[in-house]
């Protein structure tokens, strides 16, 4: 096993040895700094799927940029914090955004959704205006369309899954593909991988969006 | 069979053997011999202006046969303007009904040209005579039955006749090598000379004057012999400096310097590279590229293999919108006649260079002219842009540097070669050299397709050339969804000069605007279209631009506007801006950010339920102008719900507009003979109508 | 599926891979023709193209429906697109699209259920100067004004009637 090389990287002004070439938001939860995240997951490329795992990167002009830590690595010089109103505020409407797409089975993703919401707002009793929109809803409430099931589908040979449409009728479909007729439900790795509980058993339960009915 | 006499509503039957002998021969080329010891005088001209030391044999031979096709000594020509407009209006009726004419046999040709770009204009038809002259008729349409004699006598008398609307004359008489070598000699119009005037027709010079279905005609305007230079006499490297040098930005959007963008490709360690040219077109309002493509596609292959050639390129592909199918046609002809001829495919002109341009079919998705998204369709995914670095030019399809350019800035490159870097400089400004094509649309008379110098002032664009009035623009929409909603003002058409008051040239697009837009509803629309054209895998983008366009139904619909309605707005957009992956989510917000800085009080206007454009279908109602009404009771009768009653006695007081039951089709207006039915802002009537309307 | 069907539609589907040049055996290429000859793309032209490809069937439906001009069902007998490009959206192409709507019955895919017609919207096709514009059976009609659409129907329908 090759020895990773070991560099220095700054967050919130404390400095930190960490492994290069690691995606931040991994080096941060191995340190115990907490980002929040729904989407990410270690091994595969899912990115920027949820915008939860907010940061700000010091820039070579010297100013503050967002980014999202799951698909920033780790390189020499790297500065960051992970706290500001900026941040806040943007994974506040991300928070927002998501919890829209709710109500949840997983009762933890709405109470770590609101605690984003409590920590962008100053005022403790700030009424969420209803502004955001949810009708007329493509995918079924529950959903947050992060793609990790389509992907452990694909990633085991599967290939049952796949993302239909776009924007707003973006759903995700389940197909029982005439070349491998094998009924979904022994495997369940989609809803091992489900990060708000959507799916229950299997895919073909989950998934009813059809292209051809 | 057809008779001489021009009946004004014959239905022709498009199957029938006469009328497939008639396309037949506007398809082929007339017979005509080539004289020997005339054989080498246009294609000499030709190389002589282009610095071209040896002129390949074939280059010489199609520059003389387009020639005689071009300005033929004998014969009078009359090109007809049959691009996606032209055909619209009714041209190819037109075009079929004069080919067909057994007396032209022998003093006049028929040919289908493209598009000049004087859209207000189609169908238009110029009769070149002998001498030079060069005899345009606008809107020759099937309702204009009487015209059609004029332009058969303008043709065969050769003279001036009743309809013509604007003669132009060739500055050397027999020499036409592009739109540059017309002068104006008289405008019977009026505007039709000043759209034309006030443009520099440098890269669309050949729009509208040349068959686009010809390689000869191509050809004799000096076509291919920018690359047969650079092919015989300059290496990759020279071309790729020279282009470089010549400071031409990309003309699609992004306005990122072409040979940075090349050097980038071809300083790669992989030695397989390839160019792709863009002709997804995806902004509503440009159709620069469509223009361009089905006017002069030869032009637009030619700066394709000369990026293939200072790229190091032996593949390319084009990527075409499927709203075009013109366009493809055009271009398989194209690319078909060039292989033919010796121009593609393996060891061109005798140097060993080789390439292969392809065609794909883009089929519905705005998304796709994002580099990414249009390699991923090309690789067969879905069309999700992917995070960048790396960009294509490092690492593309199927891992090797990808050249993705427009098809405007590649039509830029065989007149950068032509003509050199410093010329090209000539015109433009420092920071954006060169000319742009704008597509002027809107509220503007004369409407269509422009080529103008960067750095050409808006008022020159919308007044001299538009012919639109101050007093009546209010806005203008520049680049499309992705670009900004200025106000009207005297400002620079430029790449820098724009960004700083908050807009993007983007592709091109100018939209004009007047008193009688509702800005709001229209950030509402563009809004809802990049909404639905998101990709999808960011939320922001997704879920954002979907909840904004929520809130702006709700400011131009019925319901109540929640406090804070304009400050959220404002805030989601940053976010949206901020988090998205592409350019689309990136952009899509420039339209909302750019009317809320310019035109706040319209959307204050709206919290308070009115309408200042009075469109907005939840806050107008509609009200007769007593003093031009003369009862004659068209709006009642075509109401088609119901809503004008008549009352008794007689006089526009006896209409009763029912509020509630009025659905805000506006069909009473349109019909009212005499104008006299308005829309009205504000008050008690604005409307109780169904919400879902407002999508 | 058929067995029998599903051979047909192998053979078409190697022709058109045939007939196309190696450099634009692109899969939207091959779907945008399949469109083409049928009028839209059935479910198995979707499993014979899953065989043909190597890309799972999955994958087809995904990239299929990413696109707004893949039809999965066929065309009615008629078709007409209003344009909703800028320039005819501001000179009421949304008017002539709700009258044009208002006379037909039609599903979430825009056809009537008779066959008689497929009423869809369209990106800009780039006639702007013609705003706002309809393409009735593939010809392009500008400058038209929404309470002509339902003497356009009725002419449609005359025509179907014959």
């Amino acid at each position: 096993m090759p020895v990773k090389s070991r560099i220095q990287i700054i967050v919130d002004g404390i400095p930190l040895r960490v492994e290069a070439g690691v995606p931040l938001l991994a080096t941060l939860k191995a340190q115990d700094v907490a980002i929040p995240t729904l989407c990410y997951h270690p091994q595969w490329e899912q990115q920027e799927r949820c915008s939860l795992c907010i940061v700000e990167v010091l820039t070579a002009q010297g100013i503050w940029k967002a980014a999202h830590a799951c698909s920033l690595y780790c390189e020499p010089n790297l500065v960051i914090r992970v706290s500001s109103d900026c941040i806040h505020s943007l994974r506040a409407w991300a928070a927002r955004l998501l919890l829209a797409r709710g109500p949840f089975r997983d009762s933890a993703v709405a109470r770590t959704l609101h605690d984003i919401l409590d920590a962008a707002s100053a005022d403790p009793d700030y009424q969420e205006p209803p502004l955001i929109w949810s009708e007329n809803r493509a995918m079924p409430a529950g959903c947050i369309l992060c793609g990790r099931c389509i992907t452990i589908c694909r990633k085991i040979g599967k290939n049952k899954l796949t993302f239909l449409g776009k924007g707003q009728r973006l759903t995700i479909s389940y197909i029982n593909d005439h070349a491998d007729k094998a009924a979904c439900g022994k495997c369940h790795a989609c809803s091992l991988v489900c990060p708000t509980a959507y799916i229950q058993s299997n895919g073909q339960a989950a998934f009813s969006a059809k292209l051809y009915r | 069979m057809l008779s001489n006499r021009y009946t004004p509503d014959s239905r022709l039957n498009l199957d029938s053997p006469e009328i497939k002998e008639v396309l037949r021969r506007i398809d082929a080329p007339p017979p005509q011999t080539v004289q020997p010891q005339a054989a080498a005088k246009i294609a000499a001209f030709l190389a002589n202006r282009y610095s071209l030391r040896t002129i390949p044999l074939r280059l010489a031979e199609l520059a003389e046969e387009g020639h005689h096709q071009l300005c033929p000594a004998n014969m009078s020509r009359i090109s007809v303007g049959v691009a996606t407009c032209g055909q619209a209006a009714g041209a190819g009726f037109r075009s079929i009904l004069l080919s067909a004419r057994p007396d032209f046999v022998n003093d006049t040709m028929v040919r289908n040209v493209g598009c000049l770009g004087a859209c207000f204009a189609e169908p238009l038809l110029d009769v070149r005579t002998p001498d030079g002259l060069h005899y345009f008729f606008g809107q020759v349409n099937s309702k204009n039955s009487i015209v059609h004699w004029s332009i058969i006598h303008t043709a065969q008398k050769r003279s001036w006749h009743r309809g013509i609307w604007l003669i132009m004359r060739e500055r050397q008489p027999g020499m036409l090598t592009g739109f540059g070598d017309l002068e104006l000699e008289k405008d019977y119009t009026g505007y039709l000379g000043t759209f034309l005037e006030h443009q520099k027709r440098r890269i669309s010079g050949n729009c509208g004057l040349i068959d686009p279905h010809s390689l000869p005609e191509y050809v004799a305007t000096g076509g291919y012999f920018a690359f047969a230079k650079a092919l015989l006499q300059l290496s990759p490297a020279q071309v790729l400096a020279e282009v470089t040098a010549s400071g031409l930005r990309g003309r699609g959007g992004g306005g990122f310097s072409t040979g940075e963008k090349w050097e980038i490709g071809a300083a790669s360690r992989d030695a397989e590279r390839i160019i792709i040219a863009n002709a997804d077109e995806g902004d509503p309002g440009a159709y620069m590229d469509r223009a361009l493509v089905e006017s002069d596609p030869h032009r637009v292959l030619e700066g394709i293999m000369l990026a293939a050639y200072a790229v190091g390129a032996r593949q390319a592909h084009i990527f075409v919108r499927h709203e075009y199918p013109l366009a493809r046609a055009s271009l398989r002809r194209a690319i078909n006649d060039a292989r033919d001829a010796g121009l593609l495919g393996n060891n061109i002109l005798g140097t060993g260079f080789l390439l292969d341009i392809g065609i794909t079919q883009s089929a519905g998705a705005f998304v796709c002219g994002e580099e990414t998204a249009m390699i991923q369709v090309l690789r067969g995914n879905r069309g999700e842009p992917l995070p960048r670095p790396p960009y294509p030019a490092q690492k593309g399809l199927n891992d090797h540097p990808t050249v993705i350019n427009n098809v405007e800035t590649l039509a830029n490159v065989p007149w950068i070669i032509a003509h050199g870097a410093g010329v090209f400089r000539e015109v433009g400004t420092a920071g954006s050299p060169g000319t742009k094509i704008f597509c002027l649309a809107g509220d503007v008379p004369s409407a269509g397709f422009i080529e103008v110098p960067l750095g050409t002032s808006a008022t020159t664009v919308v007044e001299k050339i538009g012919r639109a009035s101050p007093q009546s623009v209010k806005a203008l929409q520049i680049g499309g969804p992705s670009g900004g909603i200025v106000p009207y003002s005297d400002f620079f058409l430029d790449y820098t000069s724009v960004s700083s008051i908050g807009a993007m040239i983007g592709s091109g697009g100018l939209v004009v605007l007047n008193k009688n837009r509702c800005l709001v509803d229209l950030v509402h629309h563009l809004v809802g279209f990049m909404a639905d054209e998101s990709c999808g895998q960011c939320l922001l983008c997704r879920d954002g631009l979907a909840t904004l366009k929520h809130m702006l139904a709700i400011l131009t619909g019925k319901e109540a506007k929640p406090e804070l309605l304009i400050a959220k707005l404002e805030e989601l957009s940053w976010a949206i801006a901020t988090l998205s992956r592409c350019g689309l989510g990136r952009s899509a917000v420039n339209p909302l950010l750019t009317t809320l800085k310019y035109f706040r009080e319209e959307y204050n206007a709206h919290l308070d339920a009115i309408c200042p454009a009075a469109s907005c279908k939840a806050m107008i109602h509609f009200e007769i102008i007593p003093a031009h009404c003369t009862d004659c009771e068209n709006c009642s009768l075509l109401c088609p719900v119901e809503a004008i009653t008549l009352g008794p006695g007689k006089g526009p007081e006896r209409y009763i507009f029912n509020h509630d039951r009025c659905i805000r089709c506006w069909t009473c207006a349109a019909i009212c003979p005499h104008g006299c039915i308005q829309a009205v802002s504000g008050g008690i009537n604005a409307c109780e109508i169904a919400h879902s309307d407002n999508c | 599926m058929s067995n029998f069907d599903n051979q047909d539609k192998k053979l078409c589907l190697a022709e058109i891979i045939r007939e196309t040049p190696p450099i634009e055996r692109q899969l939207i290429n091959t779907i945008c023709k399949i469109q083409e000859r049928n009028g839209y793309i059935a479910e198995d032209d979707l499993q014979v193209l899953a065989d043909e490809s190597g890309q799972p069937e999955s994958a087809l439906h995904g990239l299929v429906s990413f696109f707004d001009h893949f039809r999965t069902r066929p065309l009615g007998r008629n078709h007409v697109s209003v344009c909703y490009g800028t320039a005819c959206y501001a000179r009421g192409a949304n008017l002539v699209y709700e009258r044009l709507a208002a006379e037909l019955e039609l599903d979430d895919g825009g056809n009537s259920p008779d066959g008689f017609i497929t009423l869809d919207k369209v990106q800009c096709v780039g006639a702007c100067s013609l705003a706002p514009l309809i393409i009735n059976n593939g010809n392009l009609e500008g400058r038209i004004k929404p309470h002509q659409m339902p003497a356009k129907l009725e002419e449609l329908r005359n025509r179907d009637a014959e």
